[in-house]
């Protein structure tokens, strides 16, 4: 598979700030990319870099084979933006605004009307076209926000926290309306997101942390590396269980009511179960999640 | 650029309490004269003929006047609210030219202006015929016209180069807010400028914007004027011997005196040009700068 964004070396300072210090990546055409880092990381910084709003400091990026910096009109072309914040106009309706973005990419008319009318049927924006924008609900206006990202018809269309504040249902839809257009389109998708449940979707992730990238791969390589799976056991005594544990040399953290033992994979859990099942009344085998996967990655995690 | 100016211009109209605050100058000038002014000014001068409709055409230029500055600034709240409410950021990664960006936000400000000032105009028009004066001559109203474009070219760039220094809605509110209050003493409406101390008159005719006013009342008052003072020999009033035309129209800021020369429609003509130029010359080179 080809890239379609390669980066290099990218770095910005704000001042005496160096929100990005030289990172590298490269996203592969027609995959989920997901861009994964705590608030304050830079990762909003570099997208504001590869969709041409900022100028990087230095380093290098190509997206779609144009260069920025000499190709950033025709790097605009090709991309579309859902931004974290709902920027088009509340008092236009949803079709003014469309009509009106759609013509900064060199569409006449009637083009852009055909447009609009397709797009309006792909994400679902039927009811409320001709509504005003600000009047909407916040899934409404997501929707609307998509379509209008998609207006050029982008390669790669950046997700800039698209859940943020949605609630449950409409977050759902939100994302299956992506997956069928990735499905429908090829189109490729760089995400940020705070919810590891998306991330966790995406074929591929890089964790960044104070301007730096610190992890990347796909989201099994991620569990695998940086999360572990977990035996928690309810002991009846703890004292017991603790003698226990260290007598068959078992490492073991004290939980709520429980001590538990990190295990390198679900099956080292038989054989500890085995030894101690006199000095616990219940135990569970937890999963390594994504969770655990960016708290540790990142050194966020308080354990 | 034309669908950027399209944009703007839907958001001014479709603000019901932008335009209403657009023009806040002008409801306080018609209040204060309502309830004070023209009064007064009419009592001192109940013998001159036609004086009813003489300062009622001078209340009109004045209003006309001020509607070219403050609704060419309310149509700018767009282009502050594009970047407190960051929507530039999906024009910017749009490849839409920044200079059409820029030159959306002009043209949507001269248009605003111009719609709003002609219909002030209209207004004032239809206030003058209920006075029981008469509706200017063609020829007089097409060069008001042509005067309200000039007028509007010239305040609108002084109100974009102040407004492309600010960033947050906040600052802009605030400049709103000053400019409705003062452009009234700055342009010499609320009062006659022969009535304010020394100082503020000074004030008044270095004021650029002051010049729309009084290009507009020369248009719009000499018949009038000349009407007045025609037949004025007969009914000088007790204390205004030897109070000619020149006088008034000094008096009343129709034009300005600076030593023994006179100012005239030419000069507010120049004014208005030169500041025209020199304002969006300033505003290029901010809006500019801006871009690294």
């Amino acid at each position: 598979m080809e890239n379609i964004i390669e980066v290099s070396n990218l770095k910005k300072s704000f001042g005496e700030v160096k929100a990005v210090k030289g990172i590298s990546f490269s996203v592969e055409q027609g995959s989920l990319f997901a861009f994964l880092g705590v608030n304050g990381a830079g990762k909003s910084t570099t997208i504001d870099m590869i969709s041409t709003m900022l100028r990087p400091d230095g380093g290098s990026v190509t997206l779609g084979g144009h260069v920025l910096g000499r190709d950033d009109d025709e790097i605009r072309h090709e991309i579309g933006i859902v931004f974290q914040d709902s920027l088009l106009d509340p008092l236009l309706t949803v079709k003014e605004n469309l009509m009106l973005r759609g013509s900064f990419y060199g569409m006449s008319k009637s083009q852009v009307k055909e447009k609009v009318s397709k797009i309006s049927e792909t994400v679902g924006l039927g009811e409320f076209l001709n509504r005003r924008y600000g009047k909407l609900s916040g899934g409404q206006r997501r929707r609307a926000d998509i379509a209008r990202a998609l207006l050029n018809t982008p390669k790669v269309l950046f997700l800039d926290e698209p859940t943020t504040g949605l609630d449950p249902q409409t977050r759902k839809s939100v994302w299956n309306t992506i997956k069928s257009l990735r499905e429908d389109s090829g189109m490729t998708v760089f995400l940020t997101t705070h919810y590891m449940e998306e991330a966790a979707q995406a074929d591929y992730v890089t964790i960044m942390s104070k301007g730096e990238i610190i992890a990347r791969g796909t989201p099994i390589e991620l569990k695998e590396q940086y999360s572990s799976d977990m035996l928690k056991m309810k002991y009846t005594d703890k004292e017991a269980l603790a003698a226990r544990l260290q007598e068959i040399g078992a490492e073991y953290i004290e939980g709520a009511e429980t001590l538990n033992v990190k295990l390198n994979d679900t099956m080292q859990a038989i054989p500890i179960i085995e030894k101690c099942k006199d000095c616990f009344v219940n135990f569970e085998v937890v999963n390594g999640t994504m969770d655990d996967a960016f708290l540790n990655a990142t050194g966020t995690n308080l354990e | 650029m034309f669908t950027m100016a399209k944009r703007n211009i839907k958001l001014y109209f479709r603000d019901k309490t932008s335009v209403i605050f657009s023009l806040f100058a002008v409801l306080v000038i018609i209040a204060l004269n309502i309830f004070f002014l023209t009064d007064s000014l009419n009592k001192g001068m109940s013998e001159v003929p036609n004086i009813e409709v003489l300062v009622g055409t001078w209340l009109v230029a004045g209003i006309v006047a001020v509607t070219t500055t403050t609704t060419a600034l309310g149509a700018l709240n767009t282009m502050v609210e594009d970047k407190s409410r960051k929507i530039y950021k999906d024009f910017y990664t749009s490849p839409l030219k920044r200079s059409s960006l820029a030159g959306g936000y002009i043209i949507s400000c001269v248009v605003v202006g111009i719609i709003m000032s002609i219909i002030a105009f209209a207004a004032g028009m239809a206030y003058i015929v209920y006075l029981g004066g008469d509706l200017p001559s063609v020829e007089t109203i097409l060069k008001t016209l042509g005067i309200i474009v000039l007028a509007v070219l010239a305040n609108g760039s002084l109100v974009f180069f102040i407004t492309s220094l600010l960033k947050t809605s906040g600052a802009f509110s605030a400049l709103s807010t000053v400019i409705g209050t003062l452009i009234g003493f700055l342009m010499g409406i609320y009062m006659p400028v022969g009535n304010l101390p020394e100082g503020m008159q000074w004030v008044v005719k270095l004021f650029p914007c002051t010049y729309s006013a009084s290009a507009l009342r020369t248009l719009l008052m000499d018949d009038l004027l000349e009407e007045t003072f025609s037949s004025m020999p007969a009914v000088i009033p007790e204390g205004y011997e030897g109070f000619t035309r020149t006088d008034f129209e000094h008096f009343m800021g129709v034009n300005f005196e600076f030593g023994d020369y006179s100012t005239n429609l030419t000069t507010a003509i120049i004014v208005m040009a030169v500041t025209a130029v020199v304002c969006y010359l300033l505003s290029i080179l901010t809006v500019s700068r801006k871009n690294k």
